[in-house]
């Protein structure tokens, strides 16, 4: 997939966006060696030869040290690197650097683990999202006397207006100017370790939002929308449900490969070879005409190594309407980097401030069945 | 934050005769759908048209045969107010009310009207056969088991009205109540 670039990340590159694009390359490569998916980045350099990614990080170095130079104004070569860690415009270029880089990814990241139920909005700083969710129903049809009345009686339906404001969310961290500026510690590997700590919260956020809202479903035999346990039977009439309520909408079932693989035809009369989906990728990609869609699994850091999506559940979204899930980013990354004798222990923290709230903000329809 | 009435008048003879529409002042705040009269004008200089609401007097409890009963409803702007700033187009339907103070649209309510209402706009949401006005002072109309020696709605239907809910999925309909003017 290819990113492109937020506004506000090419309004700071001014025109020069070299390191920006190859720090995109470099992250695409990275979590294509350390995931499952595969991303579009450059496999060989200009003479043909297969580039690694320890090469890019090498090659991203003085990139950065460039980058420092012409945002600091200070030419970082020019002196010991002991020296120019010691420089204050030096820090501030260093930690802003990495939260561009970490702004110039993020949306799209976010957007392509989520983009099922849930809609990314990048904001100004200090504003809130406001959405105007529109009503989904229809009205009423009377019959009438031929031509006999003037009007029928009158209807109206409204909208809501929902603000979502973003909150702070934030990091800090022991980093080393002298360390960075001597090629001793990659800024790039930094950068993408913070970057995967925020995407990793945003989307816990996020999907906590979208789970929390689908545990509340009614649980109504005929007007409910969550069943207990899968049939082929209740997963066809709730896909009907939530297209026949969202205007015809293609629905999709969405769940972790765990949960997807209880997705089977109720005829039990069924063979399977070894090149099919259900050996292949776990579960099954079409049901009854209704396609799957899995959702990536997401680490629990704060209690390995367990996992933070559940696995008992799937559920049957319309993705083509109006998100479930509404997410708001509050302006850019803001970082600062103490400076090295700041400290009376000579500690030297960055810290990065991002601002995000995910909420669920719609009138769209979607279903959920309980595995457990 | 306060859910206000919201009024939906179904079929109501106001709307084309100019008569049964005033323009009209409360000292008190109100919502669509409250119900008051309008026994003077303000007298105020360039109000030579306003009308002074008042509560329904506490003579006609239940008998409001010599009260001239009037309804409000002004066209819906919602608005937000922070300190003394309001910021108009702000917010939804259930958040809109008449200011105190404020010039608004009067209606008069005629016999064979249909009119929606929510609960807000009565003493409860426990439906009973007929809504008739109450004279505490609140505005409101209170659900009764019997026709009033006056002024009276006859309970219809319990219906909704369309309004996203954006914060829960499977909803997005206000409970709202249809009921024909039965004595105006």
């Amino acid at each position: 997939m290819t990113i492109k670039l937020p506004a506000s990340v090419l309004n700071f590159a001014a025109g020069d966006t070299v390191l920006f694009d190859n720090f995109v390359d470099y992250f695409n490569h990275y979590r294509s060696e350390n995931g499952t998916k595969q991303f579009a980045y450059i496999k060989t350099d200009k003479e043909g030869k297969p580039i690694s990614l320890a090469q890019k990080e090498e090659a991203l170095k003085p990139m950065l040290l460039r980058e420092i130079s012409k945002r600091s104004g200070v030419d970082v070569s020019s002196m010991p690197a002991e020296v120019m860690s010691t420089h204050p415009l030096v820090g501030w270029s260093v930690a802003n650097i990495a939260s561009q880089l970490i702004d110039a990814v993020l949306p799209s990241t976010m957007v392509e683990g989520t983009s099922a139920y849930a809609e990314i909005k990048t904001i100004g700083y200090g504003e809130a999202g406001i959405f105007d969710i529109k009503s989904r129903d229809l009205f009423a049809v009377t019959k009438v006397g031929k031509l006999g009345m003037r009007e029928a009686e009158l209807q109206k339906g409204y909208m809501k207006q929902v603000t979502l404001t973003p909150e702070g969310h934030m990091i800090t961290v022991g980093v080393s100017l002298f360390r960075v500026l001597s090629g001793q510690e990659s800024l790039a590997d930094f950068t993408v370790k913070a970057l995967r700590s925020i995407e990793t919260e945003m989307t816990k956020d996020i999907y906590t939002a979208f789970a929390t809202a689908m545990a509340a479903l009614d649980t109504d035999a005929t007007t409910g929308l969550k069943v207990t346990g899968y049939t082929q039977q209740d997963l066809t009439i709730l896909a009907q449900k939530v297209s026949a309520f969202s205007g015809g909408a293609k629905p999709i079932v969405l769940g972790t490969k765990v949960a997807l693989a209880n997705i089977l035809p109720e005829d039990p009369n069924y063979r399977y070879d070894l090149s099919s989906p259900f050996v292949t990728l776990g579960y099954v990609r079409t049901i009854a005409g209704i396609d799957t869609f899995e959702i990536p699994q997401i680490a629990n850091w704060e209690n390995p190594f367990s996992t933070y999506v559940s696995d008992s559940y799937l559920w049957i979204v319309a993705p083509g309407t109006d998100k479930l899930i509404k997410c708001v980013i509050g302006g850019a990354m803001v970082s600062h980097v103490a400076g090295q004798f700041d400290s009376a222990l000579l500690l030297q923290n960055a810290s990065f401030v991002k601002f995000w709230k995910a909420g669920l903000i719609t009138s769209s329809v979607a279903a959920s069945i309980d595995l457990s | 934050m306060t859910n206000h009435a919201v009024l939906i008048p179904s079929k109501v003879a106001a709307k084309d005769i100019d008569a049964f529409v005033r323009p009209a002042i409360s000292a008190s705040a109100l919502d669509n759908g409250n119900i008051f009269t309008l026994p003077q004008k303000t007298g105020v200089a360039g109000e030579g048209e306003v009308w002074l609401a008042a509560s329904i007097p506490t003579a006609f409890t239940g008998a409001t045969s010599g009260c001239v009963v009037w309804m409000a409803g002004e066209p819906e702007l919602p608005f937000a107010t922070a300190g003394d700033n309001v910021y108009r187009g702000l917010g939804n339907i259930q958040d809109f009310y008449i200011s105190a103070c404020t010039v608004f649209t009067a209606f008069k309510p005629m016999v064979g009207d249909i009119i929606t209402l929510t609960a807000d706009a009565l003493d409860s949401s426990t439906t009973a056969a007929y809504a008739i006005a109450s004279n505490t002072g609140n505005y409101k109309l209170l659900w009764s088991a019997a026709v009033a020696n006056g002024f009276t709605l006859r309970y219809l239907k319990t219906t909704y009205i369309p309004q996203a809910s954006g914060s829960a999925i499977g909803t997005g309909r206000i409970t709202a109540y249809q009921f024909e003017v039965m004595i105006a």
